[in-house]
């Protein structure tokens, strides 16, 4: 898989900054070479702003020295290069001149002077001729020597060049398949990621679900219970009426021997001073709580108890304003009574 | 020694490396508004061809410019000026050369210097030493110093526009911006120094040099 265009344009302003590391670096390097026009535009444009940044440092001036210092070096420079220049026509003016000498020593070899000199200076000099023409020779075969050798590691170092083009052909492949590797990978992981947020949602959906079926299993339980408890035969009514305190006042209590359930609705009742409660009380031997409640805006009130005492024992059922929390004996005003 | 070192550096200068087929350019190609005119070029040019005069002219066109970017990367003058004479004799001694053809004649100047210097600072850093860096009362003492100078029309006009530029950017986005170019910090080096995700500090990157594009005159791509 190949890496689009788009991701390495995507990189341009990276690269432009110095941002990149070496592997995305040398991937755009490669891009670049392919002489991608729109990613050479935005690289100059970048590279145009990276040249302006400096503008925001605060102004410095080099050391006072620096400018001499570059420019003397530069003179030494110029001067090393023309006195390099000036060895090499001298060298050239000596080889004219000494082929003008040679000419000159040609019009002096007629003059009868020297012509002994010449005779006795031929020998040597045809000697002299013959080594250094084997000098030549072997100078030139050495030349040609090199010159093979030079064409070898030519031919190496091309060899080299094509094995290195190669290469990195080669990388471009693979960086492309792990570029497209890391992409499938992330695509997993936010699929991952993703399924990971969906499971948690899931799990949270389910308790809440949970919750909601143990309530409604709770209420479903409570409303059997109720139910059994209204279609009991045994369930008997007592009425009971308001005493002095409260004389608008009534209430009437369901009860099942059986089950020792009752249920108290009352009506009309005053609305409960501060720090006071209504106690119910079933009263057998003795007076015994059986439960506290208190009334509504509407001034009714319910109570549910679920284990009467003794309910078969039961002479008298009544209601006291009492304390906050309750007594263990009543205390307070009647305000409701009545017989089972 | 001094050509490894200029050819591991041109290989860092992208625009060097391979010449884009402009006439199939799409986008806009005009330079913006603060980019350096055609004079830097052809000093470089002539100054590669050994015309003294030329590189006296670069380097006072460029220098305090070059070096405030050196001091900021290296944080010791010493060293800041090191760096500095080493760019502008090596462009003397063709170790480096500008292609107009590719870059403008600023960034390629900007580009190498700063190159220079983080290599510098990188090597500092494997050797052990300290990073030197300055802080900004320092800065600002070197602002002192450095104001005494007359600076031309053109560089004040340039400053202004880039700090504002600069000051436009969110913190965030200045933050990484200094930290690629000045400290020489990668994407991944950044989001390591900072514990950020990698992607939001090269989206950061990302987002803050469009921005600079646009606000220093690029509105069209």
């Amino acid at each position: 898989m190949v890496v689009a265009h788009e991701q390495f344009e995507e990189a341009v302003p990276l690269y432009a900054v110095g941002a990149l590391d070496r592997p995305e670096r040398q991937a755009l390097d490669v891009h670049l070479l392919t002489g991608c026009a729109p990613c050479h535009a935005a690289l100059r444009q970048f590279q145009t702003v990276v040249g302006l940044l400096p503008y925001g440092l605060p102004a410095a001036s080099p050391p006072a020295g620096l400018k001499t210092k570059i420019l003397t070096a530069t003179q030494e420079d110029q001067a090393q290069s023309e006195a390099k220049k000036f060895a090499e026509i001298l060298v050239q003016q000596a080889s004219q001149g000494a082929r003008l000498n040679w000419r000159a020593w040609i019009g002096w070899m007629f003059h009868p002077a020297i012509i002994l000199l010449l005779i006795l200076l031929l020998a040597g000099g045809t000697g002299y001729a013959v080594f250094l023409h084997l000098r030549v020779d072997q100078d030139s075969s050495h030349r040609q020597r090199l010159e093979i050798a030079l064409q070898e590691k030519g031919t190496e170092v091309a060899a080299l060049k094509r094995q290195v083009v190669e290469q990195e052909e080669s990388l471009h492949r693979l960086r492309s398949e792990v570029y497209s590797h890391v992409g499938s990978a992330s695509e997993l992981k936010d699929t991952l990621i993703h399924r990971e947020v969906e499971l948690d949602q899931l799990r949270e959906q389910f308790a809440q679900q949970e919750k909601d079926m143990a309530a409604l299993r709770k209420s479903l339980a409570q409303r059997d219970e109720w139910a059994s408890f209204f279609r009991s035969p045994a369930v008997r009514v007592v009425l009971l009426s308001g005493h002095e305190r409260a004389r608008a006042a009534g209430a009437l209590i369901l009860l099942d021997p059986d089950s020792r359930k009752a249920l108290l609705y009352a009506y009309d009742l005053p609305p409960l001073p501060g720090g006071k409660i209504y106690q119910l009380w079933a009263v057998a031997d003795r007076p015994v709580s059986v439960g506290m409640f208190t009334v509504d805006a509407g001034r009714k009130a319910r109570l549910v108890v679920r284990a009467l005492p003794v309910p078969s024992r039961i002479t008298l059922f009544t209601v006291t304003l009492e304390p906050e929390g309750g007594r263990s004996q009543p205390t307070g005003d009647v305000y409701l009574s009545g017989q089972p | 020694m001094r050509s490894g070192k200029a050819t591991e550096e041109m290989k860092r200068i992208p625009d060097q490396m391979a010449k884009p087929d402009v006439e199939n350019t799409t986008q806009s190609e005009s330079p913006p508004r603060y980019a350096s005119g055609p004079l830097i070029a052809e000093l470089l040019t002539r100054a590669a061809k050994g015309d003294q005069s030329a590189l006296r002219s670069v380097y006072d066109q460029t220098s305090r410019l070059l070096f405030a970017l050196t001091l900021r990367i290296l944080g010791s003058r010493e060293e800041a000026s090191e760096v500095l004479q080493e760019v502008y004799l090596d462009m003397w001694r063709k170790a480096i050369r500008y292609d107009p053809s590719r870059m403008t004649a600023l960034s390629w100047l900007v580009t190498v210097t700063r190159n220079r210097a983080v290599d510098r600072l990188r090597t500092r850093a494997t050797h052990g030493e300290g990073t030197g860096a300055q802080s900004g009362d320092s800065h600002a003492a070197e602002a002192a110093q450095g104001v005494a100078a007359v600076e031309s029309i053109f560089e004040s006009e340039r400053r202004r526009a880039v700090g504002k530029a600069l000051a436009e950017l969110p913190r965030t986005q200045r933050q990484v911006l200094e930290l690629a170019f000045y400290d020489g910090l990668t994407g991944s080096e950044i989001a390591a120094k900072l514990r950020e995700p990698v992607d939001a500090i090269t989206t950061r990157i990302k987002v803050g040099m469009s921005k600079l594009k646009v606000t220093l005159g690029w509105n069209g791509d």
